[in-house]
């Protein structure tokens, strides 16, 4: 699959590029703005994820969130080391995923949307109420040792990416095959033997575990967490990422995360109706290019002669 | 009517069903219908719309689960089972509508079949070329299932249960919106696939010609319970079905 290989290699050298970047550039706010894009990124590419097999998960933020808060308690609570916290959220989200997949994933229609909303905001006051890690106001100085502070960007950036990489070649693996299969044709799954329900868990538990993990490392990141970070506009926010960036690729969630936050950033300095410009730029984004930032390029990428009529995207060969 | 006599099961009995009952609210879709299935056999389900066939499929197939009654499949009690389960045990059913992914290719939908059974990559890739040689869908591999013409689509759908390598393959109404040559090709897989695999064939069709003409045993189900079964030969002899079913002979 040479085609395949071609996107590996790129988006190794990208990672390359983003990892030697954090090292090199010594603006903070530059930095920052890269582990920005970053997190979103992975928060896209994860709820992408569970899009596959048909659901809006808009648990992603949930599990984010219990991702920070379970390194931020390992970090600065116990005192335990950071890999610990990471691996620790990783397994955390991911149990809590399976628990809450095996129930809500049982029957098709609506129930794993709605339900994936109200768990996130249940978790969401469940913080507010627990004094232990900060109630309200969160937890503060949750930092990484001091040994890696200063390479601790560069970490957090080539984590991510060998986690998009990492998902992206799920989505093109047998596994992800089933996934797209079941979006669009569960009983022949059913009926070649295969359980629709895990899978379906499986694709959940796998998005989650990465989102536990960016949770860990945004949590050292920010220094700072607070349940407010985590409510479901950040999940809607991320569905606005995948669906600018577009859905048919991966690439799209990475695209989308990146002209979003700096988009965002800019507007920043705009002033009080930030959000009117933000929300202005989706509508128009969504009727200018359907398919998203992805469906724009390859539309400009044929009209160039440089995409090969066969090459669409996000189609398996 | 009588509940019919029930033979013994012996071992060449594939697939037994005793006193199948489903309920839909006040509905009663298959009532006290037993049959069974002999190994190697084609045996044909037939009978008016609304006669429950397609409910006694999603029955044997564990897409439903039976009111009452018990099914056992090859000395396994498949009653309480769901459907990946039955079909880990060798019984594979199509469907009447959308028995494939139009979104993947054909390469790939083959592919979905073998996921649980094979292991390697290898064995995979050899089991889906020979299942869509077998076919004819060699030249098509690459193409999306649902551009295939529409009997194609059919063989596709086919295809995919045959890649299971099922010991009892049900077919619902395989050969629906097909010209007769579709058709005949389609009725000289079924008999390869009998003699080839050993593979018990129960098929439900509204092709009365195409039915008469492949399978060993008809049974016609009329308001979800058994009117008659027989070789094709008696079935078309018979009084009661020809006025409930056939209609009136000229």
């Amino acid at each position: 699959m040479p085609r395949d290989r071609r996107i590996y290699i790129a988006s190794a050298l990208l990672l390359c590029v983003g990892v030697a970047a954090a090292l090199i550039v010594r603006d903070d706010y530059t930095v920052k703005l890269m582990l920005w894009i970053a997190t979103s990124a992975l928060l896209a590419a994860c709820l992408r994820f569970v899009l596959l097999i048909g659901e809006l998960n808009i648990a992603t933020a949930a599990f984010y969130g219990i991702g920070a808060y379970t390194a931020g308690v390992i970090t600065t609570i116990f005192n335990g080391p950071l890999v610990l916290a990471m691996l620790a959220a990783a397994v955390v989200a991911g149990l809590v995923a399976a628990v809450f997949g095996f129930i809500t994933l049982r029957v098709k229609g609506p129930y794993f949307l709605l339900i994936s909303f109200a768990f996130t905001e249940v978790v969401r006051l469940k913080y507010t109420q627990s004094n232990i890690i900060g109630g309200n106001s969160g937890m503060i100085g949750i930092f990484p040792p001091v040994a890696i502070e200063p390479y601790y960007p560069a970490i957090m950036i080539a984590i991510i990416g060998l986690v998009l990489i990492g998902l992206y070649a799920i989505e093109r693996s047998p596994l992800g095959m089933l996934f797209k299969a079941i979006k669009s044709n569960d009983q022949i799954v059913l009926s070649v033997g295969i359980s629709v329900l895990v899978v379906k868990v499986i694709c959940v538990v796998i998005a989650s575990a990465a989102l536990g993990l960016g949770g860990a490392l945004y949590a050292h990141s920010n220094n700072v967490i607070s349940p407010g970070d985590f409510g479901f506009l950040l999940s809607v926010f991320v569905l606005a990422y995948v669906k600018i960036g577009g859905e048919e690729h991966m690439v799209g969630a990475l695209l989308g995360a990146a002209f979003l936050t700096l988009l965002g950033q800019y507007l920043m300095g705009v002033g009080a109706h930030e959000r009117i410009f933000f929300g202005g730029a989706i509508i128009i984004a969504m009727l200018v290019m359907p398919q998203g930032l992805t469906g724009l390029a390859l539309q400009l990428g044929r009209r160039l002669g440089w995409a090969t009529p066969a090459a669409s995207l996000g189609q398996h060969k | 009517m009588s509940a019919p006599a029930m033979s013994p099961a012996t071992a060449d009995d594939i697939l037994s069903a005793r006193n199948l009952t489903r309920r839909f609210g006040g509905l009663v879709a298959v009532s006290d219908f037993s049959f069974t299935l002999k190994r190697g056999e084609i045996l044909g389900l037939i009978g008016p719309n609304g006669a429950g066939k397609s409910t006694v499929f999603n029955l044997i197939s564990g897409f439903i689960p039976p009111t009452a009654g018990q099914l056992s499949f090859d000395g396994t009690d498949i009653t309480k089972l769901r459907a990946p389960a039955i079909s880990r045990l060798g019984l594979v059913r199509m469907f009447q509508h959308g028995s494939l992914v139009p979104d993947m290719s054909v390469y790939e939908n083959i592919l979905l079949a073998t996921l649980v059974r094979l292991r390697t990559p290898s064995t995979r890739d050899a089991r889906v070329r020979e299942t869509a040689a077998m076919f004819g869908l060699t030249p098509y591999l690459e193409e999306l299932g649902g551009n295939l013409s529409h009997g194609r689509q059919r063989l596709l759908a086919m295809a995919i249960a045959t890649a299971t390598r099922p010991r009892l393959l049900c077919l619902d109404e395989p050969l629906t919106g097909l010209n007769s040559t579709e058709t005949r090709d389609i009725l000289e897989l079924f008999r390869k696939l009998r003699a080839e695999m050993g593979m018990t064939v129960l098929l439900v069709e509204h092709n009365m010609r195409a039915v008469m003409s492949v399978c060993d045993r008809l049974i016609v189900l009329h308001h979800g319970q058994r009117l008659a079964e027989g070789t094709p030969a008696e079935i078309s002899r018979d009084e009661n079905v020809i006025g409930a079913y056939l209609g009136k002979r000229s």
